[in-house]
């Protein structure tokens, strides 16, 4: 950590709360922090569309006034939290990244998910990058917070930039093929991908119906938590039930088959490090054999690629050259596929979704653990995970390799920064529970939290130092 | 594997009412070549008679407890 204390925006949300409680900090003073770092960090990192400062400094005054007059709306009161470009605020057009949509006229309304933020207090700061229509690992323009010569991930490459450096607490992303995932895991963050249809996706722009999940991304684990808790459908148990809960009795198994082939060593010995960890701190680990792994990845590839030129059907036919040439491509090709080939990956969802509940109920596991990502941040310039044989693999194929089989299945899954490459890059270990089992994955998530202490991005520590490190209140 | 044939490409395309000029063809083949190769890894998987599975079953919870 830096020797100067840190400012405001680096706070956890629970942090901030206790903090804003007691009138030790406003949320215009927290709000103010958050803007300052945005405006230290965005030249070098691109994590913002639009920054909303105007309408975020009045919900702020806003939660001021009502914590003063005694209206608690909860632990997100007066947090600044960011948007992913692809999911509708307010009075703001939403994007999503793309020139289809550049003419966009602003939301009528929230999406659902920003809606439930609002009545929970949380203070929107602004929209974040998104590659083009959340279809993509590279979130351009946005840059990594750890080597800003790298790639971020994506497709929810600002929100983890953004929550990385502080120039928000929080942010919401999508995850339809490891779109939270996998930039969590590149930009050292917390990435909750919910149970399929535990979040409602009303007023977010689809990518594939059948996939498609909005989550959180935070520093912390407990804080991914509490969004989510925010934000899900009413009736959903709560993700933090089981938080201060340690891992006595918790089995966790580690499929070797798939998810640790190819992969590059310094994940692979980050992640082992991670299973070292959760054994020591009392979890039972069993190394199991999910066969059908790999063939989970290939039916929701299909599943992704059909459903998205569906979606995209009557843009590509009325205005093709408004696309980026990447996902022009994509979807013109999914467009050709064959009907039986998507029909025959739908058979297969049926059949991995057996086989993996047999998996659980075989071991009778809590969770799998696997490496969220192959490899870690590839370079801008040359968008390939390279492996120590000297191969290398396309960055949409490699990152989307091991997150993929989970969005088939439909089960909650959460990415946690476990170490760091020999490049100084984060790593992100993957911790997939059982459906409607936010709460198991999260306590797993926790515990390696509190024995894994890892440190801020570079641009944190520079930005906090332009800044004077002001004192904590 | 090899690269389907530009003609049938645009015959597919036709059908699927996209204009897909010539100049983009090859690179088409080659996204859709790595589509039915992904589609072909399926093949491994005993799904005769299987139903296929519009979206997330929510009732896995109860199988796998």
């Amino acid at each position: 950590m830096s020797a100067v204390s840190p400012d405001p925006c680096d706070l956890t949300i629970q942090e901030a709360a206790r903090l804003l409680r007691r009138g030790e900090l406003s949320a215009v003073e927290l709000l103010s922090s958050v803007v300052q770092r945005i405006v230290a960090t965005e030249p070098h990192v691109h994590a913002y569309v639009v920054v909303l400062e105007g309408e975020a400094r009045a919900a702020a005054e806003a939660a001021d006034a009502a914590l003063r007059e005694g209206r608690d709306l909860g632990p997100l009161h007066g947090i600044p939290v960011a948007i992913k470009d692809i999911v509708d605020v307010a009075g703001v057009p939403t994007r999503c990244g793309s020139r289809v949509r550049q003419d966009a006229a602003p939301a009528a309304k929230d999406a659902a998910c920003v809606a439930r933020l609002r009545a929970a207090g949380a203070v929107i700061v602004g929209k974040t990058t998104t590659q083009e229509f959340a279809a993509g690992v590279v979130s351009p323009p946005a840059r990594n917070p750890w080597d800003p010569s790298r790639i971020p991930g994506g497709s929810s490459g600002g929100s983890a930039v953004a929550v990385a450096l502080g120039s928000a607490l929080a942010a919401i992303g999508s995850d339809t093929g490891g779109s939270v995932r996998i930039p969590a895991a590149l930009c050292g963050v917390v990435g909750l991908k919910p149970t399929f249809g535990s979040i409602a996706t009303d007023g977010v722009y689809p990518l594939a119906w059948s996939l498609d999940t909005v989550g959180p991304l935070a520093r912390t684990v407990a804080d991914a938590a509490l969004v989510y808790d925010a934000i899900a459908d009413p009736g959903r148990p709560s993700a933090r039930l089981e938080l201060d809960h340690n891992l006595d009795g918790i089995r966790i198994g580690v499929p070797k088959a798939h998810f640790f082939e190819r992969v590059q060593p310094g994940v692979a010995a980050a992640v082992e490090h991670g299973i070292r960890c959760l054994r020591a701190l009392g979890a039972e680990i069993v190394e199991v054999n999910w066969r059908e792994a790999a063939a989970a990845r290939a039916a929701s590839f299909v599943i992704n690629r059909v459903e998205s030129v569906a979606v995209h059907a009557q843009g590509l036919r009325s205005m093709p050259d408004r696309y980026g040439d990447e996902l022009r491509l994509r979807l013109e090709a999914a467009a050709l596929f064959p009907a039986e080939g998507y029909l025959r990956a739908l058979q297969a969802r049926t059949l991995v979704q057996a086989t993996v509940a047999g998996l659980f109920r075989e071991h009778r596991l809590d969770a799998l653990v696997a490496p969220a990502t192959p490899g870690t941040a590839a370079p801008a310039d040359d968008l390939h995970v390279v492996y120590d044989d000297g191969s290398r693999e396309p960055v949409g194929l490699a990152y989307t390799r091991l997150t993929m089989p989970f969005n088939l299945t439909g089960q909650p899954v959460l990415s946690v920064p476990c170490g760091f490459d020999d490049r100084g890059l984060p790593v992100g270990l993957q911790i997939a529970g059982r459906p409607g089992g936010e709460a198991r994955v999260c306590r797993i998530g926790a515990a390696l939290e509190q024995a894994i202490t890892l440190p801020r991005p570079p641009l944190a520590h520079l930005a906090m130092e332009r800044t004077g490190g002001e004192e904590r209140p | 594997m090899q690269s389907l044939d530009h003609l049938a490409i645009e015959r597919f395309g036709r059908i699927a009412r996209i204009d897909l000029p010539e100049e983009r063809l090859a690179r088409i083949a080659e996204r859709l070549s790595e589509l039915v190769a992904m589609a072909a890894e399926l093949d491994e998987l005993p799904l005769d008679g299987v139903p296929p599975a519009g979206s997330f079953n929510p009732e896995w919870q109860e199988e796998s407890a």
